[in-house]
């Protein structure tokens, strides 16, 4: 699931709540049956849902990145043989394993972002909540990281929400939220949203790249109206 | 010219275990008024080499010029302003006027000049110095914090402003706007603009020239402006061109007299458009 809206609509907040850092004054949240209201019962909502955030910088705790990731688990209370192993593998699924006795001023923001994501991959979450977790990192780098979520999506069930600003980053997921003001103001499918250019002027989202070209294009006839491709090869295959 | 980067190249942490080659021989000219991006990906020395054009590093080897002279090794030179990333989170006053003035204060401007210099700074950013002097810090968003820092910047008078991932965090709106104040500054205050970015997208239709690094070494300039064929640049993969660049590319193998590169994806669309219908293109 993508969360998307503008700055100061809501996004930040709804992932606190769901994570339990924040108690809603009215209404509740609910995670696996476990209410984040009920004291008892939040820590293993926490233990749950995992959040990432958008400045790494806030969350680094250690000395070593190594030391770092395995601040989670330890809390978790692990034996240190399982621990030095979740640390091992979730650096080697972030591809930092040959940073793993570095110190983290030494990395740059898209390597300590994903130093970040591995704290939270070995804790090993149901849910794991990525707040702009990709804004600083290169294209190549957000799709690695996309890439891995939604492997452990497919082969672990695990569940994402993903909160941005960039649409084009949410073209992967089930259902795409709006938010504004507060308030969830649409939900629907990425392509559904991606090409009304009307809702994205409504909700001040930029259209993704490749829709604003397609619409351009067509609008010169240079594709025909109802053409439906996905990729910028089908669109050559279609003009040439 | 106004600055010259002579093959420089940066270490740090050199003759320890976490020795890291950070930039290598990188030769530069930044010419007066230019509005320069400088895109790479991750851990592509990009930051340090704002760093070393601010003063702040000095490089490993290799030389700095701001104009003909080296650039000073202590201090950041007073015709530079540097914006480093997320520069809300620098802000240490409590409200806008007071934070806007702190650099003046320091240099020891005062009264009615330096009311003027503040009002002038937040207006060159969009931000109503009348709505906004007193306003609290704690009440502004994102997008609005940002502005603040680079109006804390301009009021100093630089004449290169180094700007290092501005664009990030903002949301479409804010983006807009923070571009549309830094293209104004360059067009009509003829402040020369040094861009560290890895979201080309936004900034391409004003830029003069991207100047592409990987690794540490400029493996290629680019520019709106470009009529050659694009080569495949090292690193150019982790920065992704705009998708019409991008398309303009593919149709040039096709249509070698076609552009390789257009500032925005309508006068992409309008090159293709013309080309195609003067029955020079495809089928459709």
């Amino acid at each position: 699931m993508a969360i998307v809206g503008a700055n100061g609509s809501g996004k930040s907040t709804l992932a606190r709540l769901i994570n339990g850092q924040l108690l809603p004054d009215k209404g509740s949240v609910i995670v696996d049956g476990l209410h984040t209201s009920d004291r008892s019962q939040r820590s293993q909502v926490r233990g749950r849902v995992g959040l990432v955030g958008s400045v790494p910088d806030h969350q680094f705790v250690s000395n070593l990145v190594a030391d770092d990731v395995a601040f989670g688990p330890q809390n978790l209370g692990l034996e240190r043989e399982e621990i030095y192993k979740r640390v091992d593998t979730a650096l080697r699924m972030v591809s930092m394993e040959d940073y793993a006795q570095y110190p983290p001023y030494l990395l740059s923001g898209g390597q300590k972002q994903r130093v970040c994501l591995a704290g939270i991959l070995a804790m090993q979450p149901r849910y794991i909540i990525l707040d702009e977790a990709t804004s600083m990192l290169d294209p190549q780098g957000r799709r690695q990281i996309l890439q891995i979520l939604e492997k452990l999506r497919q082969e672990s069930k695990l569940g994402i929400i993903l909160i941005t600003q960039d649409l084009e980053e949410a073209c992967q997921a089930d259902q795409v939220i709006v938010m504004q003001a507060g308030q969830i103001a649409a939900n629907l499918p990425f392509r559904a949203l991606a090409e009304n250019q009307e809702l994205l002027n409504q909700y001040h989202l930029e259209q993704p790249e490749f829709y604003h070209l397609v619409a351009l294009l067509k609008k010169q006839g240079l594709l025909s109206p109802d053409w439906r491709g996905d990729s910028l090869d089908k669109v050559v295959e279609a003009l040439c | 010219m106004l600055m010259k980067l002579e093959s420089v190249s940066h270490t740090y942490q050199p003759r320890t275990v976490f020795a890291q080659a950070a930039l290598r021989n990188i030769t530069l000219s930044i010419e007066e008024n230019e509005f320069l991006v400088i895109a790479g990906g991750e851990g592509s020395g990009k930051s340090t080499l704002l760093l070393i054009m601010a003063g702040m590093i000095k490089p490993s080897q290799g030389q700095v010029y701001l104009g003909e002279a080296p650039l000073p090794r202590q201090g950041i030179h007073p015709n530079l302003g540097l914006v480093f990333q997320h520069p809300e989170q620098q802000i240490f006053e409590l409200t806008v006027g007071e934070e806007v003035a702190f650099g003046p204060i320091n240099r020891g401007i005062k009264g009615e000049e330096l009311r003027s210099a503040v009002a002038e700074a937040l207006a060159a950013v969009g931000l109503d110095p009348a709505h906004y002097y007193d306003r609290p810090i704690r009440e502004l968003s994102t997008g609005e914090k940002r502005r603040v820092a680079l109006a804390s910047t301009l009021v100093l008078q630089p004449q290169l402003l180094l700007m290092d991932e501005p664009l990030v965090g903002l949301d479409h709106k804010g983006r807009c706007q923070l571009i549309d104040h830094l293209v104004d500054l360059n067009r009509t205050r003829g402040i020369t603009i040094v861009m560290v970015t890895h979201q080309i997208r936004p900034v391409y239709p004003h830029c003069s020239r991207v100047v592409l690094l990987h690794q540490g070494q400029i493996s290629g300039i680019i520019g709106p402006e470009q009529s050659s064929p694009l080569e495949e640049l090292d690193g150019s993969e982790q920065i992704a061109l705009p998708i019409h660049v991008q398309l303009l590319q593919h149709l040039q193998k096709v249509k070698p007299d076609l552009p390789a590169s257009a500032r925005t994806a309508e006068e992409a669309g309008a090159i293709i458009a013309a080309h195609w219908q003067s029955g020079e293109g495809g089928h459709y």
